[in-house]
């Protein structure tokens, strides 16, 4: 595996342990609040012991605790919202690619249209409309990001669709379903594995940047974003609760962006115009 | 040529009339304006007239069609917190977000190209190693981070920069390179990857070979055949930067329409809102077909196809 592959497959691996092994791996509860030691630097110690590794917010809650936490929203909604465009997206491809020139244009037309709002002024009209919620947030990305893996799927059903395989399925009188299950899907994993995962550090950036907002995850709940948020107002005199859950996003985001290159590396070169 | 002028502009009039048809259907989830727009203790009969005033008492089809024929003479809607049409509240912010997002656009452009062109040049150089770690901390910094950063340096610690407003032209440089970071890395990565694409070409070899001096081979052979996924790609980043204003507007409290949206979602002032995701995404659509047609220019076999 190149370095490329192991550095971004070692992010990720990091931060699904941390969010499935977060309440035995933090040091503190994230939530209990240590005002005695409000806005303590890092390695600060903690009234009650423990030391806050990276400080600690304006509530004196410990922000390494809050980190680990905040995998948990960052890789549910990443993966709820590209798991749902990609169940929209790629029967919305095939039955492009495979069905009648109508439903073809018709997919087109309306990738085109989703593709042309831009994707955080959408969630802040859903938003606006639904209420700030993870769930929502999952379905703002969804409504939105169907349309790039519709594309895509649609670009290699292109190709597919003239193989002799593929034809000779159709001469054998196999059903388009089945054909499209048994024979075509599989020859799109890979691909679509790139789009998922420039897909999960894109819904991951936006994720963070609408809790940024205030409009995603609610306050009560530790994630990356919202961390910012607050950091914000401390940005003069608390530098480590702006630096932290950055790092922490821009990392993740990282990880995704090496294993989709990683897989792409590894598929045919000339996939690369599709995949772009 | 014509014939791809005339598809072009038929598929912006489409793709405008789709997104209002979108705003439309959230417009009716959004439920009952009244309940925003009257005081708690109106009475039934206060409710109903206003419902009435606003036209919302029609069947929806009829609405829909006088939303789209209202749309086309510029009313889309009243914003609930100012109570004044929609459209002129967000002409008035426009300017800012334009001026934000073309100079973060000029900055990347002027950045990337020259960078992206000296790391195809100096292949598996340090020049090219740097290029390339710049463009993966480029796209994967969040903008609004960056922003914060940025404010943490330049105006919190070493006083250079103001951090906030839109006084004078200072008070755009951390803004617009801020907005800028993320684009710079993708026009990057693809002027390196073009350049290295056309550089290996059989005519560049020829001209090389016929002796031509390299800074013609570089800009008429090389850099000529790169632009159009260049530019192509430079289009379509727009849509990112205008959406990545909202988030740097609020950082910087920059008088734009990003911010404009934000407070509006924050007074729940709905109209105000879907006006600015409207006005945002004609400008997108109009953008993109202006640079379709550029490229079309530039590469007979698009217009062809």
């Amino acid at each position: 595996m190149s370095k490329k592959g192991l550095v971004g497959f070692g992010i990720l691996f990091l931060v699904i342990v941390a969010a499935i092994t977060a309440p035995w791996i933090s040091p503190f509860d994230p939530n209990a609040q240590d005002i005695i030691n409000s806005l303590a630097a890092p390695l600060a110690e903690g009234s009650e012991g423990g030391i806050h590794l990276l400080g600690t917010d304006r509530l004196g809650q410990d922000v390494m605790s809050r980190i680990i936490y905040g995998t948990r929203v960052s890789l549910t909604v990443a993966f709820g919202a590209v798991g749902v465009s990609a169940l929209i997206g790629i029967p919305l491809g095939l039955a492009a690619g495979f069905m009648n020139r109508t439903i073809e244009s018709l997919v087109l037309v309306a990738t085109d249209i989703v593709l042309s709002i831009p994707f955080i002024l959408l969630a802040l009209v859903l938003m606006s409309v639904l209420g700030a919620s993870l769930t929502n947030l999952i379905i703002a990305f969804a409504v939105v990001r169907w349309a790039q893996f519709a594309r895509v799927t649609y670009s290699l059903s292109l190709e597919l669709r003239e193989k002799e395989y593929v034809l000779s399925c159709k001469a054998a009188g196999i059903s388009l379903p089945r054909t499209l299950a048994v024979h075509v899907l599989p020859n799109m994993v890979g691909p679509l594995m790139v789009v998922a995962t420039l897909e999960l550090a894109y819904a991951i950036l936006m994720e963070s940047g609408l809790s940024f907002l205030g409009l995603g995850a609610p306050p009560e709940t530790p994630s990356w974003g919202g961390m910012l948020q607050e950091g914000r107002n401390e940005l003069d005199t608390a530098w480590w609760l702006t630096a932290a859950p950055g790092i922490a996003i821009m990392a993740t985001a990282i990880g995704y962006n090496f294993v989709g290159d990683w897989i792409r590396d590894r598929l045919d070169p000339r996939l690369q115009g599709v995949l772009r | 040529m014509l014939t791809y002028l005339a598809r072009r502009s038929l598929l912006v009039i489409v793709t405008i009339t789709g997104v209002m048809t979108i705003l439309f259907g959230l417009q009716k989830l959004a439920g009952d304006p009244t309940i925003f727009l009257l005081p708690p203790e109106a009475t039934e009969t206060e409710r109903l007239n206003l419902l009435r005033q606003l036209g919302l008492d029609r069947p929806l089809i009829i609405q829909y069609i006088s939303f789209l024929t209202n749309a086309a003479t510029g009313n889309i809607g009243l914003s609930w917190k100012y109570n004044q049409p929609a459209l002129p509240i967000v002409l008035e912010a426009f300017p800012a977000t334009i001026l934000l997002a073309t100079s973060a656009l000029a900055f990347s452009i002027l950045t990337a190209v020259p960078l992206g062109i000296l790391a195809a040049l100096r292949r598996d150089t340090w020049v090219d190693t740097f290029a390339s770690g710049i463009a993966v901390i480029g796209q994967a910094m969040p903008v609004y981070w960056s922003g914060l950063l940025f404010i943490l340096l330049f105006s919190t610690t070493l006083r250079w920069l103001p951090s906030m407003g839109s006084e004078g032209w200072l008070a755009l440089i951390l803004p617009a390179i801020t907005l800028g970071l993320n684009t710079m890395a993708r026009i990057m990565r693809i002027t390196r990857s073009s350049m290295l694409d056309v550089l290996g070409q059989d005519y560049v070899r020829t001209v090389r070979a016929k002796g031509i001096p390299e800074y013609t081979i570089l800009f008429k052979h090389g850099l000529r055949n790169a632009a159009v996924p260049i530019v192509a790609l430079i289009g379509l980043q727009l849509g990112g930067l205008l959406g990545g204003a909202v988030l740097i507007e609020t950082v910087f409290s920059w008088p734009g329409v990003g911010r404009l949206a934000v407070n509006a979602v924050y007074s729940r002032d709905f109209p105000l809102v879907q006006s600015v995701a409207l006005m945002v995404t004609i400008t997108f659509s109009l953008v993109n077909m202006f640079v379709d047609i550029l490229c079309a220019m530039l590469n007979p076999q698009i217009r062809l196809n």
